[in-house]
């Protein structure tokens, strides 16, 4: 079993690499970079990578810039909509370590507390050179069979959990029509 | 006896097999066409394969028992249609491949995909499909109008008949009856739901319509039924005015030609509300369509 | 087989119904039930053998001639079965001793018609039916007189039309037996025939609901109660395809007109009334786009797809004949599944109105399987049996070039997708409206009925030879040509199919797409609340539900259309102001104005007598 299983994993990988969907989640100020990655100059769509309208059908969750808790529970729940296996880009410093927002009340600092990350782009923005090199390092790093944020998330659930509640106080936003 | 039905199935099979892998490849090379004329490199023109087998690997989520059936019922009758376009001498089921029969099993493909995307319980589905089937009514009609005077001049309406009929007197319906050619044509573009007439998937405004809740294999399965049904409506326009082929490359490549000539055309067009496009089918298309046919009837008779 | 004797029982029937019902309601019921089963079997396994002809003397003019040739056999099968089975299905609805009553004198009714032999006997029985539904209509709403009045109407004008044909024939050729009437009108002068032509024309078109006469049908159907529909629709409107049968293929019509100019080698008269039923269709097509409640919408159904059958018998031809035949049997089983399904659905949600219902898939499986069987065959999608008729149809029309008729034809077709998949998504699909969590599915003895009209719709389709023997027996037995027909092939001069063979490959297609759909990994099973909606959170269940105005975009070219009830309104307001006008000239209060037009009307008398 174990070598069949590793082959076909193999190449399931590697057409997962050559073919990824990216969610149109662009929030924050990040977003703005990737219009010119999209469109003729610096062409993302020779690499595969072709936008999606939703999360069902995506494969990469771009995460662009700040996330304040108001939006970090709608990502969370955009990211229990996709479906496995799926990839998060952390795109600029902010969800690296806060970026320029570090001290604000409203924004989180470390996006891999909440959900599982495959690839950070560090810059404030990166600009589009910076995109296609880090796509092309997720290609690889998937190809390797080291892009598994998604079985973490299933694994260390728990852990991520908590996490958010600490955070956010509730994940699924109550109604307050029927209450 | 027992050796025609191993034929059958045999052609069958290698007509699903060349329908599927041509119009895949074709679809990548359109692809690269498109990002050609917007001054780019496109994706490799394999592309379109790594795409379906990767959403086929991917897990995916079900709303219940219409949204996978409708799936079935979608992929299955589309399948099902396949086998009767006849592709050069490929012709699977010669002399009963009855053109009223592969539009109406088409239409089982398009009320399946519509059930099932309604079932996903999703508006902007439902939103979608009424758009579809709105349009639907918008483009079949000039075509089917045109298609009668086709069937009235030759006294047949099956399509390998047709086809032999055209190879064997030399010229095509294309040039026998131009107004209902370029009609017919025009008719396409709307049928294989590309710009200006794709409103109905229309990704930035109703979220891809219908595909809004699809993932994993049932989007690998649509998208295998998007290209079968590529296939059926170009083959049919091509088996019916521009002769089919005598042999099974010549099928292709006229099957080629008119393909790129809609890419490149709807590359270049945005696209219509669906008012707009049924008022555009209803205008100058019908018209000449009518025109075409009372040509056909009362000037040109029976052959 | 003994065809007074049935309709002798039916006719005592109804009384004693109503007997029994005053006594005891369900037994009455059960009792109406398993006597149509029983009429209903007999005629169908006794009555294709042998041709019998009675007759019954009133007076010493007067006879009420019935036979049982295949053609009546044909449309007494018909019309049964679409009574017993609705009569199985309403066992479990609101009983009323009238009801019954009435139900069963509609039945005698109709069994008299299709075993008449004489356009009397037709006219008499066919007046017994219309008027006993006209009084089953206003049963169960009480805001139902107007729609029951505008049905009054409408039948009075194709009755009186009929009744003057009748006695214009009784007079001109001294008979009124179809066969006699159909050798002496060869012999008379053009205007006579043209007389008796329209007249019963006029009587087709307004019990068949087809343009420019189908205003009544939305209005009864939707206040009509619940079990009497799948009848109004399903075998009152047939009787009116019998009576075109008669009148354009049993009378050699296109032999009679032969001599007036042809269009495409049809005569002017035949081809006005088929663009009749092409007017129909597309009316029926587009008003039935935009009812937002499920029986208005299979009325206007009903108005196209008798356009259909007014088209085909008009056209003639063997494939429109035969075309138009079976699609009697066809719209006669689909219209009966469809408007039985809603009904059971009102039984358990209360409501017809398609966009206060949704998701009831989950809690009313088999209904959704009847209602999406029966939309397939009004759709003309194989492998049902609505295709075979419209097949037939599309060779003819395309056999005689005849391209307006076509266009009617297929945006009748086309047009149907739209309309048929509406209450599917309306009421079958979509999100689950909380009030109605507690939903079940319709009672077994609502079940069976459809599902058997169900069957019946999917055997006819992939074995329609079956089907299409006997009508070529109906054919043949007139004189005109037949449908060649082998065990699963139909062959037309312009192309042939093969009905097993496309049912077999649509099951290929199948398991090849299962086979697929199997080897990829299982799908995890979520709620209908957890959907993508730009990444919000869902917990109202009837906000996410789009059914209402499904189709605005398309509604909205037709809004500036010229629509029929709005003229006939219209109409009737003018003649109400004639009237104003004369009371106020002639009735006037005041009495200076009686004493006025008397000097007046004496002045000119004295004037003109001078």
């Amino acid at each position: 079993m174990s070598n069949e299983y590793k082959a076909w994993e193999k190449v399931a990988n590697m057409l997962r690499s050559r073919s990824l969907w990216m969610l149109y989640y662009c929030t924050g100020c990040g977003a703005i970079e990737l219009p010119p990655t999209m469109t003729s100059r610096f062409d993302m769509e020779r690499l595969g990578i072709g936008p999606m309208a939703t999360p069902r059908q995506a494969d990469i969750l771009l995460i662009t810039g700040y996330l304040s808790t108001k939006t970090l529970r709608r990502v969370v729940y955009s990211y229990e909509q996709m479906q496995s296996p799926k990839y998060i880009v952390g795109f600029g410093s902010c969800t690296l370590n806060g970026g320029i927002y570090y001290d604000s009340y409203a924004t989180i600092n470390k996006l891999d507390l909440y959900v599982p990350v495959d690839l950070y782009l560090a810059g404030c923005m990166p600009r589009p050179e910076a995109i296609v090199s880090g796509f092309a390092a997720l290609m690889s790093k998937i190809d390797r069979g080291e892009a598994n944020g998604w079985k973490e998330y299933q694994e260390k659930n728990d852990w991520y959990k908590s996490n958010q509640i600490e955070a956010l106080g509730e994940v699924y936003v109550h109604d307050e029509f029927h209450e | 006896m027992f050796m025609n039905i191993v034929i059958t199935i045999l052609s069958g099979i290698a007509l699903l097999v060349v329908a599927f892998v041509y119009t895949v490849t074709l679809e990548g090379i359109a692809r690269k066409i498109e990002a050609r004329i917007q001054r780019r490199y496109g994706p490799p023109f394999w592309q379109n394969f790594i795409d379906i087998f990767k959403s086929l690997t991917k897990y995916s989520i079900s709303h219940g028992f219409i949204f996978d059936f409708g799936i079935l019922m979608a992929l299955g009758g589309t399948i099902a249609t396949v086998f009767f376009i006849p592709a050069g001498n490929l012709a699977v089921f010669p002399g009963i491949d009855n053109v009223f029969v592969v539009i109406y099993l088409l239409a089982i493909g398009l009320l399946g995909m519509a059930m099932s995307a309604v079932g996903s319980g999703n508006p902007n589905a439902s939103i979608g499909i009424g758009r579809a089937l709105a349009q639907m009514l918008g483009y079949e009609l000039p075509f089917m109008i045109v298609i009668l005077g086709v069937f009235f001049h030759h006294g047949t309406s099956s399509l390998s008949d047709l086809v032999s009929i055209q190879i064997a007197q030399g010229t095509y319906n294309a040039w026998l009856m131009p107004i209902g050619g370029v009609v017919a044509f025009v008719s396409l573009i709307g049928m294989l739901g590309k710009k200006p007439f794709d409103t109905f998937i229309a990704p930035a405004e109703i979220a891809s319509g219908p595909l809004v809740e699809y993932s994993g294999k049932y989007l690998g399965m649509l998208m295998i039924q998007h290209a079968l049904a590529t296939f059926i409506e170009i083959g049919l326009f091509v088996n019916l005015f521009l002769g089919g082929g005598r042999t099974l490359w010549e099928f292709l490549l006229k099957f080629l030609i008119v393909y790129f000539s809609i890419v490149i055309i709807s590359a270049t067009i945005p696209r219509f509300r669906v008012e707009q496009a049924i008022k555009f089918y209803w205008k100058w298309p019908l018209i000449f369509s009518f025109v075409q046919v009372i040509i056909v009837v009362f000037v040109m008779g029976r052959r | 087989m003994n065809i007074l004797f049935v309709l002798a029982a039916s006719l005592f029937a109804a009384p004693l119904f109503f007997l029994i019902s005053k006594w005891k309601k369900s037994v009455a019921y059960i009792a109406y039930a398993a006597f149509q089963v029983l009429v209903f079997l007999y005629v169908f396994f006794w009555g294709g053998t042998g041709a019998s002809y009675e007759v019954v003397g009133i007076t010493s003019k007067l006879n009420f001639n019935f036979s049982m040739n295949p053609v009546n056999w044909f449309f007494a099968s018909i019309v049964m079965l679409i009574i017993s089975t609705t009569a199985v299905f309403l066992l479990p609805l609101k009983k009323s001793p009238v009801k019954i009553f009435l139900l069963s004198l509609v039945t005698a009714g109709v069994l008299g018609a299709v075993f008449s032999a004489d356009f009397l006997t037709l006219m008499i029985f066919w007046e017994i039916s219309t008027w006993s539904s006209l009084l089953l209509i206003i049963q169960d709403k009480e805001k139902s007189t107007g729609e029951a009045i505008k049905y009054a109407a409408i039948a009075a004008i194709g009755s009186y039309s009929m009744l003057f044909a009748i006695f214009y024939m009784d007079s001109r050729l001294g008979t009124v037996e179809f066969s006699s009437v159909a050798l002496k009108i060869e012999s008379q002068p053009i205007g006579v025939q043209l007389t008796i032509f329209i007249a019963l024309a006029i009587m087709v078109l307004a019990k068949m609901g087809s343009f420019p006469l189908h205003t009544w049908l939305r209005g009864s159907h939707s206040s009509a109660p619940d079990e009497f529909s799948p009848i109004l629709s399903g075998g009152l409107t047939k009787l009116g395809g019998f009576l075109l049968f008669i009148m354009s293929i049993v009378f050699p019509s296109f032999k009679v007109f032969g001599n007036l100019p042809l269009l495409n080698g049809i005569p002017i008269v035949n081809y006005g009334l088929a663009l009749l039923g092409g007017i129909s269709i597309v009316v029926g097509t587009v008003m039935a786009i935009r009812m937002e409640d499920a029986k208005e919408l299979i009325a206007f159904s009903t108005v196209s797809n008798s356009g259909y059958i007014v088209l085909a018998l008009s056209i003639g031809g063997t494939y429109a004949t035969a075309g138009g035949m079976m699609h009697i049997l066809n719209h006669a089983m689909a219209s009966a599944a469809m408007f039985m399904a809603i009904a059971a659905v009102a039984y358990m949600t209360k409501t017809t109105r398609m966009h206060e219902m949704g998701g009831l898939i989950v809690k009313m499986p088999f209904t959704f399987a009847v209602y999406l069987v029966a939309i397939i065959s009004v759709a003309g999608i194989p492998p049902t049996s609505g295709f075979v008729s419209k097949w037939l149809i599309y060779q003819q029309l395309v056999q005689d070039g005849l391209p307006f008729l076509a266009f009617a034809a297929f945006f009748g077709s086309i047009g149907s997708f739209m309309y048929v998949f509406k209450p599917l998504a309306g009421i079958f699909l979509g999100q689950l409206k909380p009030e109605h969590e507690k939903v079940r599915e319709a009672p077994l003895i609502m079940l069976a009925p459809m599902a058997f009209l169900t069957l019946l719709t999917i055997f006819w389709g992939v074995f329609p030879s079956n089907a299409i023997r006997s009508i070529n027996r109906i054919t043949e037995s007139i004189g005109g040509g037949t449908v060649d027909v082998t065990f699963s092939r139909i062959v037309a001069l312009t192309g042939q199919w093969d009905s097993v063979l496309v049912t077999t490959v649509f099951v290929i297609g199948l398991a090849i797409s299962l086979l697929i759909f199997m080897r990829a990994k299982k799908a995890r099973h979520v709620d209908l609340l957890d959907n993508y909606t730009g990444g919000d959170f869902l917990y109202t269940a009837e906000l996410y539900h789009f059914s209402y105005r499904m189709y605005r975009p398309f509604d909205r070219l037709f809004e500036k259309w010229p629509s029929m009830e709005n003229w006939l309104s219209s109409t009737s307001e003018k003649i109400k102001e004639l009237g104003a006008l004369f009371r106020a000239v002639f009735f006037n209060r005041n009495p200076q104005v009686y004493i006025a037009l008397t000097v007046i009307v004496l002045v000119g008398a004295f004037w003109w007598l001078r």
